[in-house]
């Protein structure tokens, strides 16, 4: 055997090809990546929209209970309540933005070394989010203390009744609730963190091997 | 671009050149069940990858260039866990074997698998005929590192070739 044999079983490759392909299962695994593909933009455009709509909604009610309160020569504590609020939706919002992380691309780069830089990037940022957490506790937290400021003004305002009881087993229920999300989000992350380690080691040797010279 | 231009696309690809497909991800996968996981990854990234296809390279060297992405990035047990993908063992078969064998091709493709990840890649473009100068666009190298690269691998190759000729294999 020499090697123009061996070139010949290669090139032979084009017209006899070493597998056949099965196109019904080829069809189906596209199709269902086109709905995973779709169902993924579908979320995020949602998310994006709650986000935007919520965050806004809550920032004109705030200013407008503000306005409302200086009108009606309300006790300034009220007006004083609905700006901290509405500075806490604020904070709340651009703390879940900083630490939401790069979204996937579909790209793709012009040479395999950019795509291993851009792939290794990716792996980076991911790993520096599960150090994130600090951002989306914050987040999280801000909004949550933001309703509760608000609803509080809200409330005391208009002398609305309310059994204080019931509040304080409803901030209970909220706290609960928010140190179980901020829990399991931890966990998530730890346990993500050593595939992440190896693909991000692989991703190091692999530029290492194409950078080296000779 | 339209979904059903995207689709049109694909399948003219696919028809003119699944053997690179089949060629990268024989020369990536360790076992016949990796080597169809693989498939189907480099399948649906080239799906994916037709509207950023701006026609500026040949279509063989666009489907090169992604499939090698691919099968450089791809870790099997990764992809699912992040993607929730379909397993291939429980979906019908993708890849079916043929009956005969090249034994010149198992050569080859064993001789490939022992490279590092990087210069298989070379060694799959080398034999596939592409120029020094694609090669390098390819992968991110310079012509020079490519040149050297090659010399090292064809060096390897004909070694082997005739410490198995001297052997009578």
């Amino acid at each position: 055997m020499d090697f123009d044999q061996i070139l010949e079983a290669w090139q032979a490759q084009k017209t006899a090809p070493p597998y056949g392909l099965n196109h019904d299962a080829l069809r189906q695994a596209l199709r269902a990546e086109e709905a995973q593909s779709q169902r993924m933009q579908r979320h995020r455009r949602r998310l994006m929209w709650f986000m935007w709509m919520f965050g806004t909604g809550m920032a004109i009610w705030a200013g407008f209970w503000i306005a409302i309160t200086i009108a009606n020569g309300w006790p300034v504590v009220y007006a004083v309540a609905s700006g901290a609020s509405l500075g806490l939706f604020a904070l709340g919002a651009g703390a879940l933005w900083a630490g939401r992380g790069r979204e996937p691309e579909q790209k793709f780069a012009n040479s395999l070394e950019e795509e291993v830089r851009r792939s290794l990037a990716r792996v980076d940022d991911q790993l520096a989010m599960t150090k994130r957490l600090f951002l989306f506790v914050l987040g999280a937290a801000s909004i949550v203390v933001g309703a509760k400021l608000f609803a509080w003004t809200t409330v005391r305002s208009q002398d609305i009744l309310v059994s204080s009881d019931g509040s304080w087993w409803w901030t209970a229920l909220v706290a609960a609730v928010f140190v179980w999300v901020a829990f399991k989000v931890r966990n998530g992350m730890r346990n993500a963190r050593p595939t992440l380690e190896l693909r991000q080691r692989h991703l190091r040797e692999l530029l290492a091997a194409l950078g080296s010279r000779g | 671009m339209l979904a059903s231009e995207q689709n049109t696309v694909f399948q003219g690809w696919m028809e003119a050149h699944t053997a690179i497909l089949y060629k990268v991800a024989r020369a990536y996968g360790a076992t016949h069940s990796d080597r169809e996981d693989l498939f189907q990854e480099i399948a649906l990234q080239l799906w994916h990858s037709v509207g950023a296809w701006r026609g500026d390279c040949a279509a063989a060297t666009w489907i090169y260039r992604v499939a090698l992405n691919t099968a450089l990035a791809w870790r099997r047990k990764e992809r699912r866990h992040l993607h929730g993908r379909q397993d291939i063992e429980d979906a019908s078969r993708l890849l079916v074997v043929p009956c005969v064998h090249d034994p010149r091709l198992d050569w080859i493709y064993r001789r490939i698998a022992e490279l590092d990840e990087a210069n298989r890649a070379l060694a799959l473009l080398m034999l596939d005929g592409f120029s020094y100068r694609e090669m390098a666009r390819v992968l991110g190298l310079s012509e020079s590192n490519v040149g050297v690269r090659l010399n090292r691998i064809k060096a390897a190759l004909a070694a082997q070739l005739a410490r198995e000729g001297r052997d009578g294999l």
